[in-house]
């Protein structure tokens, strides 16, 4: 509802002003295309985020100091700290930094922003700037329609350049103007209120434009042109940085709490440094004066005192609020946490890891990972064995007497409840996710997802078998019984063995182990052939239950091989070298790949969307 | 250099331009086969160790195993890593 308030008057207010002064629209409309050239900024920069921006924020953001540079550097270059901080949480949120780090982050990125008022009073206001804009748009829009996406994202940072330098110029022109009719200075507040007033009208104007950066152009463009006081100017710079933790909360809203810790973290760093700005501000105001001239900046110089005072007051919060970061971080950590983790709902998947491809991708690995920890129980439980069992060094076949406690729901009641859940949520996801992916990243998507259909089919399979093995697991003929045991043996065993290797971290270990489950798997397949043989010729067992046993021991094989293909793609850690080779070294030898295979390429034909994994599968196939 | 051989050298430094992501690509993964390779051998010196000092039994067969699967698998390797280092060298 306040919202909606909030957005009439501002409508309404925007409205009246520009139909009651010309000055007031040409503002207005300098204020607009400054945003949207922030828009084309970030657009142009995301172009980025496939591949360098991201290997850069992983390679230096391992300690604080790191984290601090980073933020800095890379708010200084894209001039934004909006997407900075998107980025942050999007890597936040997918486990790829701590806490610590994202907090660094943001503190650099405090810092970074600064550069923009220097760049604003020092050039901006002093050369005719839109002059720069108009080849910067041109050149920059031609290079934006380019196919390549690496032209096309500087295409768009240029034209987002050249909307930037135009919004400020007629930000500029029309307070200039402005300046002959109304003279704003005269509701100017002295004293301590007048700040507190300013503060509330900066961060209030920067929740709206959902940027400091305009704020901060607006201020300089307003000081410039003399329709502000220098120290109404200093406050409302101080409540811009208030204003824009606003953006970053409104960022970490869909994302899980790791996300909100940050944002959590970031709102409380700046309203700490804008309190201490308020409180010391004639501390502060001596400080800029004598830095001002060391750099010998003339004494009507008021921009450029602005820009040296947005240093100081941010650079002086991070000081102050280093040494706290370890305390605020496991504060922060007790008390915001997530949910308790529920088997039908995805443990890792979050809006906010949606913002990059590489974070999304890292979060559907590890909600793959958790289906298939889902299924490893279902199918433990469906075999009469407890997950603890299967994966102690305790004797399987002791265990076998088949424990009709541990199905406390059927794996039928199972799949739809939890599988299916999770699958959907992935596929889901992974759909909405994939948009933005260069056609690498396409493929590992596309193989993750290829790894939850074959867990949720292994789970289907395996309620197709439950009735006759329930059946057999104490009764029943005892031939039949002993092969049943058999069979559930061979799942619990291979559960055993794949968790095994996906507690190995050495990639030639985990290669051989695999090639070593696939050639025991062929054994059991024929050992199961040979002994169905013998039975029917001895006629231990009917014809009509050989031919159920059979089917149920194909059900079985299919199974084994769901998982063991699955593992292969979830089990691999990303940054493996065995996950880079993995395409031509890890195939399946199984009878049942090529099967298999047949229908994955069917399936795919209909997803159009996903021609890269068909054009790699085809060319396995040799066309 | 004439006029005609300076637009053709220039036109190749504009097609090389556009051929770098593939090769860029081709070179990553040959650098990953050579890696894995040096893997598979250094794991293959140590299941070899291993089965020398396990001597008869389940275990020693399943090592021997290992090994003559292990043996196929570098030869694959070896192979794939040829055909990537010979396409890199007809780019």
């Amino acid at each position: 509802m306040l919202r909606r308030l909030l957005f009439a008057a501002i409508v309404l207010i925007l409205g009246w002003g520009m139909s009651a002064s010309d000055e007031f629209q040409t503002v207005a409309a300098g204020v607009a295309i400054f945003l949207f050239g922030m828009l084309f900024l970030e657009q142009g920069f995301s172009a980025f985020t496939g591949g360098p921006l991201e290997r850069v924020l992983g390679r230096f953001t391992s300690t604080l100091p790191g984290s601090l540079t980073f933020g800095v550097v890379s708010t200084s270059v894209m001039q934004s700290s909006s997407l900075v901080s998107v980025l942050t949480i999007s890597f936040l949120s997918a486990g790829l930094i701590g806490l610590t780090e994202g907090v660094g982050i943001i503190l650099g990125a405090n810092i970074g922003t600064t550069t923009g008022a220097w760049l604003m009073a020092g050039f901006g206001m002093k050369v005719t700037i839109s002059a720069y804009a108009m080849p910067m748009l041109v050149f920059g829009l031609f290079f934006s329609m380019q196919k390549r996406k690496g032209l096309s994202g500087f295409g768009y940072v240029l034209a987002g350049i050249g909307f930037l330098f135009l919004g400020i110029h007629y930000m500029k022109e029309g307070f200039e103007v402005l300046q002959a009719s109304v003279d704003l200075m005269k509701y100017a507040m002295p004293g301590f209120t007048g700040l507190l007033v300013y503060a509330g009208l900066g961060a209030g104007a920067t929740v709206v434009m959902q940027s400091s950066h305009a704020t901060l152009m607006l201020i300089i463009a307003a000081l410039a042109a003399g329709q502000i006081g220098y120290e109404s100017a200093l406050a409302l710079a101080i409540g811009a940085n208030v204003g824009t933790t606003v953006t970053a909360a409104l960022g970490a809203l869909g994302s899980n709490a790791a996300g909100r810790r940050l944002a959590a973290a970031h709102f409380v760093f700046n309203l700490v440094t804008g309190a201490l700005a308020i409180a010391c501000i004639g501390w502060f105001k001596s400080g800029v004066e004598s830095i001002s001239g060391w750099i010998g900046l003339a004494p009507d110089n008021w921009t450029l005192r602005l820009a040296v005072f947005h240093t100081l007051f941010n650079g002086v919060g991070v000081l102050v609020m280093l040494p706290f970061v370890g305390k605020l971080v496991r504060l922060l950590e007790t008390r915001l946490e997530d949910p308790p983790p529920d088997a039908k709902t995805p443990l890792h998947l979050n809006e906010a890891a949606l913002k990059l491809p590489a974070t999304a991708l890292e979060v559907l690995f590890r909600e793959a990972e958790h289906l298939y920890d889902q299924v490893f129980r279902i199918l433990a439980h469906g075999v009469g064995v407890k997950r603890g069992d299967i994966l102690s060094q305790a004797d399987l076949e002791a265990m076998l007497d088949f424990d009709p406690s541990l199905l406390t729901e059927s794996v039928l009641d199972a799949y739809y409840q939890r599988v299916k859940t999770l699958y959907s949520a992935i596929v889901e996801f992974s759909g909405r996710a994939q948009g933005e992916m260069a056609p690498e990243q396409l493929d590992e998507l596309v193989a993750i997802r290829r790894a939850c259909r074959h867990l949720a089919r292994a789970v289907k399979t395996m309620t197709s078998v439950m009735p006759n093995l329930e059946a057999h697991a104490r009764g029943g003929d005892p031939a039949a019984r002993a092969q049943y045991k058999e069979l559930r043996l061979h799942i619990a065993r291979t559960l055993r063995r794949l968790y095994a290797i996906k507690a190995t971290e050495d990639p030639a270990q985990q290669f051989v182990a695999f090639q070593r489950l696939s050639r025991r798997a062929k054994r059991r397949d024929a050992l199961s052939d040979e002994a169905m043989e013998s039975l029917m010729r001895a006629g231990a067992i009917s014809s009509a239950a050989a031919t159920t046993l059979m089917n149920d021991w194909d059900a079985a094989r299919e199974v084994v091989h769901l998982l063991r293909k699955a593992a292969q793609i979830v089990f691999v850690p990303r940054h493996s070298v065995l996950h880079s080779v993995a395409d031509e070294m890890l195939t399946d030898a199984s009878p049942h790949a090529s099967y298999t295979d047949t229908l994955e390429l069917e399936r795919f034909v209909s997803d159009a969307s996903l021609t890269g994994e068909l054009r790699r599968i085809k060319g396995s196939k040799g066309g | 250099m004439g006029r005609k051989k300076k637009i053709r050298s220039l036109l190749d430094a504009v097609g090389h331009l556009f051929e770098e992501r593939p090769k860029k690509k081709a070179l990553r993964r040959a650098a990953a086969f050579r890696e894995f390779l040096d893997q598979l051998r250094r794991r293959r010196a140590e299941l070899d160790a291993q089965a020398a000092e396990a001597g008869e039994g389940q275990q020693a067969n399943d090592l021997r195993e290992d090994l003559a699967v292990l043996d196929d698998e570098i030869h694959k390797a070896e192979r794939l890593l040829s055909k990537l280092e010979a396409d890199e060298g007809d780019r």
